[in-house]
């Protein structure tokens, strides 16, 4: 069991819609970098965040392909963020608030993600050295 | 003592809201609490020494801890010598530092 400090951090903003995703994503990294494990409880639009089902697009109008295009989804930023904890022996666990999956229908999520409710917060910040409220505006 | 780490992500050119935060980081520190404040985001806007706001020139002559987001300024084509002076270009590692350092860390 890591022995590390722990950081909790709670997000709500959707994929593919506002600068704070990629501002909390690159948090993230950092926290990890600076030898953190990490707990994320994830709500409203942020549930999408994990949603497996994401599907990277070409762009018709620029004439490039799905590969030329390398369009980022969010399930891929998570994936590799769990990687890079594994890889540095840190913990990196996600909760989905589950009322919002069902609101939003995304119940498929990437390995590792899981589903929760409010109070997976409330016992993640309580077992955390320090805890980050990114809110949306 | 605890020390406050504001990130302000807004810029009073369109949230005026980011004046009152300026406000009361400059409370904060005057009140004795030691206060950073990493601009990210559209707040690093209000960084480039071109910029004119009241609130935040009162910000600037305060004693609280002005940083800028450098992968922010780096998108908005905001070099770092045209920072206001004081203003020093960091990345998010310091929000890391903070919250492991236990600091009350704010998101705006």
């Amino acid at each position: 069991m890591s022995t590390a400090q722990t950081l909790t951090f709670a997000f709500m903003d959707p994929p593919f819609e506002s600068e704070r995703t990629t501002t909390f994503f690159r948090l993230l990294e950092a926290s990890l970098e600076a030898g953190a494990n990490i707990k994320v409880f994830a709500y409203e639009g942020a549930v999408a965040l994990a949603f497996s089902k994401q599907q990277a697009h070409g762009n018709s109008v620029h004439g490039r392909g799905v590969d030329e295009e390398a369009h980022p989804l969010s399930r891929q930023w998570i994936a590799a963020l769990q990687q890079k904890a594994k890889e540095r022996g840190l913990t990196f666990d996600w909760i989905n608030c589950g009322l919002c999956v069902d609101e939003r229908g995304v119940n498929e999520v990437i390995s590792g993600c899981g589903r929760g409710s409010p109070a997976d917060l409330w016992k993640f910040a309580s077992a955390a050295d320090n805890t980050l409220v990114i809110g949306t505006r | 003592m605890k020390r406050y780490f504001i990130i302000q992500s807004q810029s009073p050119f369109n949230d005026p809201a980011a004046e009152q935060h300026y406000a009361l980081a400059k409370d904060l520190v005057d009140s004795g609490v030691p206060v950073r404040m990493l601009l990210v985001q559209h707040g690093t806007t209000v960084a480039h020494q071109g910029t004119q706001n009241s609130a935040f020139q009162q910000l600037l002559s305060s004693d609280v801890e002005l940083y800028a987001d450098r992968f922010a300024l780096h998108e908005r084509q905001i070099q770092e010598e045209e920072l206001h002076p004081g203003i020093v270009a960091a990345d998010l590692d310091l929000v890391a530092e903070a919250l492991l350092a236990g600091d009350k860390v704010i998101w705006h």
